[in-house]
């Protein structure tokens, strides 16, 4: 599912901030990654969804060796992998409803199928008076919220998920943490990278811990 | 149900408001160019066949009403035994100075001025030795008397136009050059504006085809519209020039209407206007996101 061998990685010239990484995840499996701030969790992340390139080493997903994918042919994986962004990336000039629905929409979902699955969603994670807000008149907790909802509306294989509740509230984390796991029952493999202690206390799946560049495995306590 | 907006707001930038205008300015020369070239065709077609040919016998004034009278039934006369000629018609100075009036004006007094007979003739085919067995027989009469096959004139009236339609097309050449270079420029422009949506699309997801739509659609919704924009001004003009022309050229000129499949072709073209605008904008984003 997820394969790295001795991966390091750096922006431009800078020093690497991750190095040689070794690490193989089942499909199904369930992670944090945790790590100080500013120790790499989003650059891992970003390795995996193909938005860097590992400077060193190999990186396979669903078995196809990243570095000698042409680029053509990304478009195929990103599919398969749903991401939260730490910073969210909606696209203002859309609605919360058409955010959600653009992973549906370029694959070519057919839209009356579209709006029942987005709106569905929607209201499961609370935003049902909502759907035709623009994100610019959302809360940072809604918008996290939309964010949310765009990365699992198409059933991705992998979930990434970058600090997905860093802005809600304790009811609201329980339940997207629920959904999450829902999910995962149903096979997607899911990493969530938090700095919440409490999470981890209350979901003791096994931790990726990245601290001065190098991932180490804390095994979960269940 | 609303519609799912596209994920690009093309159209919201000014980048894109002034490829209408050149996109009508390239459809509206080229298809006075093409209009004008299909006309010609028609024309020489005819004209080269010797089909539905007219020719001018235009006689001398004479001192008195008699001789003029005179000469002109014993024109008449040759004009009617001559096999080939199907149709003639005197033009007297009354209708002579019809034509002439939106020229002149009609303050003039015509009686004052030497105003030539006219006699239109109508013939279906002819060759040059027949003309000029024509023009002998005319000349036996009174040697003032003029045969006008109008070949000189239309032979300067065809090359004079074939001149402006080798103009018109380096021009629809050049304006159809400004119009890809525009394209490409504001195809760009709004990539750039655009990057951080492109990304977020990518990353979702998209592949490089689905961005290119957007923004090949849009590139044609500009063309179409400037296409007609340009159409219609061309149409108004061609409709003008005809109603103008019908007018003047019924007896001297074959009538230089197009047809409907020449209208047809005539509408192509502001089509044809939005497909290179829609091809161009995917090869450019296309070719920059490679
Ligand atoms: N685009 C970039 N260009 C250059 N350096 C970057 C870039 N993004 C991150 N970095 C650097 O890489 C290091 C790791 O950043 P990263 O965002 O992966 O950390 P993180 O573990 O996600 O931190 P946080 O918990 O605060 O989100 C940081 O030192 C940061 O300055
Ligand atoms: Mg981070």
């Amino acid at each position: 599912m997820v394969f790295l061998e001795q991966v390091s990685m750096r922006y431009g010239n800078d020093p690497e901030i991750l190095r040689d990484i070794s690490l193989k995840l089942q499909p199904g499996s369930f992670h944090f990654l945790t790590g100080p701030s500013g120790a790499g969790k989003s650059s891992l992340l970003r390795l995996m969804y193909l938005d860097q390139q590992p400077s060193n080493g190999t990186l396979r997903l669903f078995g196809y060796n990243v570095g000698r994918l042409p680029r053509q042919q990304y478009p195929l994986i990103r599919r398969r992998i749903g991401v939260v962004f730490q910073d969210f990336r909606l696209l203002d000039n859309l609605t919360a409803f058409e955010n959600v629905a653009l992973p549906l929409k370029v694959i070519g979902f057919p839209e009356n199928k579209i709006r029942d699955h987005v709106s569905e969603l929607l209201i499961w994670v609370g935003l049902a008076d909502y759907l035709y807000n623009y994100p610019k008149t959302l809360s940072g907790g809604q918008q996290q919220r939309v964010a949310i909802a765009r990365a699992i509306i198409s059933r991705p294989s992998l979930l990434l998920a970058d600090e997905p509740t860093g802005n809600l509230d304790e009811p609201m984390s329980m339940r997207l943490m629920y959904l999450f796991e829902e999910l995962n029952k149903t096979g997607t493999t899911v990493i969530i990278a938090t700095h919440s202690e409490n999470l981890i206390e209350r979901f003791p799946y096994p931790q990726l811990h990245i601290d001065g560049g190098h991932l180490t495995i804390i095994p979960g306590k269940k | 149900m609303r519609l799912l907006a596209p994920a690009l707001p093309l159209g919201h930038d000014s980048s894109g408001r002034f490829l209408p205008w050149i996109m009508a300015f390239m459809v509206y020369i080229g298809m006075l160019a093409l209009a004008s070239s299909l006309a010609l065709d028609r024309l020489a077609a005819r004209w080269n066949s010797g089909l539905q040919g007219t020719m001018t016998v235009m006689l001398p004034t004479q001192l008195t009403p008699a001789a003029q009278n005179l000469l002109r039934e014993k024109t008449v006369q040759v004009i009617n035994n001559t096999s080939w000629i199907v149709r003639s018609q005197v033009i007297d100075s009354v209708e002579t100075r019809k034509m002439l009036e939106p020229w002149l004006g009609n303050n003039l007094n015509f009686g004052e001025l030497p105003i030539p007979e006219l006699i239109a003739i109508e013939y279906l085919s002819t060759n040059p030795s027949n003309v000029a067995n024509l023009r002998h027989a005319l000349n036996a009469l009174s040697p003032d008397i003029l045969l006008d096959d109008h070949q000189g004139w239309l032979a300067e009236l065809l090359s004079f136009a074939e001149s402006l339609q080798g103009l018109a097309y380096l021009l629809i050449l050049v304006v159809g050059a400004a119009t890809v270079v525009t394209v490409i420029f504001v195809t760009q422009t709004g990539l750039a504006i655009n990057r951080r949506i492109v990304d977020i699309v990518h990353l979702v997801g998209a592949p490089n085809r689905y961005i290119a739509r957007q923004f090949q659609y849009h590139s044609l919704r500009l063309g179409l519209v400037g296409g007609f924009i340009g159409a219609c001004m061309a149409g108004l003009t061609l409709l003008a020039i005809e109603y103008l022309l019908g007018s003047l050229s019924s007896v001297i000129l074959p009538r230089l209407t197009l047809s409907f499949w020449h209208w047809v072709l005539l509408s192509l073209l502001p089509l044809s206007a939005g497909m290179i605008a829609m091809f161009t904008a995917r090869y450019t984003v296309l070719r920059a996101l490679s």
